[in-house]
């Protein structure tokens, strides 16, 4: 499943984790995929409060645990996603952490059923595999601020270099914007979703060189 | 802080582990029981066994116009407010807290806190003035853990910036690595050992504190 034939356009799943869908985070849940389509790839959106996603990670869904048993919304969200080529997570940082949503969607379903032990050894399968990961987030603080708590440097090893590593992900890329508070003014948002705008843009170039480039070794 | 003047210190725990008869949750039974053989009182919040919803609403985000706090959240506030230590007790998945323990910092810990207040260091919380001191579990060891930079890159997530966020009195840790499925009772014995004996340090440190307070009362009087 880690490739699929190369007629399939790439297709790019984005999750977004925000209680307000018409929030800045949601604009840029929107901006990326009309970037990504107007590339001629697959988007697909994974609102997790519109769907009423459950975070919380039941007890026989831990990994490695007699009794390890998926639960029907996570077999579910599985069909839903298998088979992307990129995943765009897309949410606010609330106490330097990502919401409880996100983490809950990465502990239940991106990390369903990897152990300690398959981490460890890079043995994971996960659908991820070989994947791209992107983590788009926001912030109310400054980016500068942040940089100097650590957290921009902290967050990057934890969702982006230990995922990485976790989930045997090819690459991994973010995008942070910071001082996104209530009441923006519309050249602010403008400025920063051509941001995404142009980051979609270079992802899909990227997705297609790797496209190519296994279709020549292929053939 | 007249809350404080309460006869006992008091240690508020909060679990946050989808099994009653996991490791964690006897983290917090030798917690608790060390906390009460000192004469002080420990009160538990395990969270996966009150049903605690760990997502943050729309009306609970800080705005212009003011927060509404949820009546759950209300709630939980009154219960845990006042205490002098808190102690998070949790696993560590995927180099991160569950997500229950990250919706309940969201939701209670960091309730109505604004990101303006947490830069400008006035965030007010429950634990503004408090002790911190998180208890966590990897299946990895230490050492692996350390190697990949998570054990820093968790604290200065959480400790880090929970202590400043909220103007804690302290935040300290307790990291209790290679726990998996079926280990040896000597192990166990081991690292609830050591559960023991920082139990026991804290305890002294806030009747310290509490001492302390005392004699500059009696002394302004």
């Amino acid at each position: 499943m880690s490739h699929p034939p190369a007629f399939y356009s790439p297709r790019h799943v984005v999750v977004l984790a925000h209680p307000n869908r018409s929030s800045f985070n949601g604009l840029v849940a929107d901006a990326y995929c009309e970037a990504v389509r107007a590339c001629g790839q697959e988007a697909i959106v994974r609102d997790l409060y519109g769907m009423g996603f459950d975070p919380l990670l039941k007890d026989h869904e831990r990994p490695g645990r007699q009794g390890f048993a998926l639960s029907n919304d996570v077999e579910a969200e599985h069909d839903a996603i298998r088979g992307s080529n990129v995943f765009v997570m897309v949410y606010p940082i609330w106490f330097g952490m990502p919401p409880a949503m996100m983490k809950g969607y990465v502990d239940r379903v991106l990390g369903a059923g990897v152990t300690p032990q398959d981490v460890r050894h890079r043995t994971a399968l996960t659908l991820m595999k070989g994947q791209r990961l992107v983590n788009i987030t926001s912030s109310g603080a400054s980016k500068h601020w942040l940089n100097e708590q650590d957290q921009m440097e902290a967050l990057r090893n934890v969702l982006g270099r230990y995922l990485l590593h976790a989930f045997a992900i090819k690459a991994y890329e973010d995008l942070h914007f910071g001082e996104t508070t209530e009441g923006l003014d519309q050249e602010y948002i403008d400025q920063n979703l051509a941001v995404v705008d142009q980051r979609a843009r270079s992802i899909c170039a990227a997705v297609a060189a790797d496209r190519a480039a296994h279709g020549a070794t292929a053939g | 802080m007249s809350d404080q003047s309460s006869a006992q210190p008091r240690h508020v725990v909060v679990l946050a582990h989808p099994n009653p008869n996991s490791f964690n949750a006897s983290v917090v039974r030798t917690y608790c029981e060390t906390v009460r053989s000192c004469g002080q009182e420990a009160i538990v919040r395990d969270l996966y066994a009150m049903g605690f919803d760990p997502v943050l609403k729309d009306d609970e985000r800080p705005r212009a116009q003011g927060i509404t706090l949820s009546p759950d959240v209300e709630a939980e506030l009154a219960a845990i407010r006042g205490a002098d230590i808190y102690t998070l007790v949790y696993p560590i998945w995927f180099a991160m807290p569950p997500a229950m323990m990250t919706g309940y910092i969201d939701r209670v810990l960091g309730a109505g806190v604004t990101a303006r207040e947490i830069q400008d260091r006035a965030g007010e919380s429950v634990l503004s003035g408090r002790h911190m001191l998180g208890i966590t579990t990897s299946g990895t060891r230490e050492i692996w853990l350390d190697e990949q930079g998570q054990i820093e890159s968790l604290r200065s997530l959480i400790d880090h910036y929970l202590l400043h966020a909220f103007r804690m009195k302290s935040c300290e840790h307790l990291h209790l690595g290679g726990i998996v499925e079926g280990f040896s009772k000597r192990f166990v014995d081991q690292a609830l050992y050591e559960v023991y004996e920082r139990a026991r340090k804290v305890c002294a440190t806030v009747a310290a504190e509490r001492h302390a307070a005392g004699a500059r009362r009696r002394g302004s009087t």
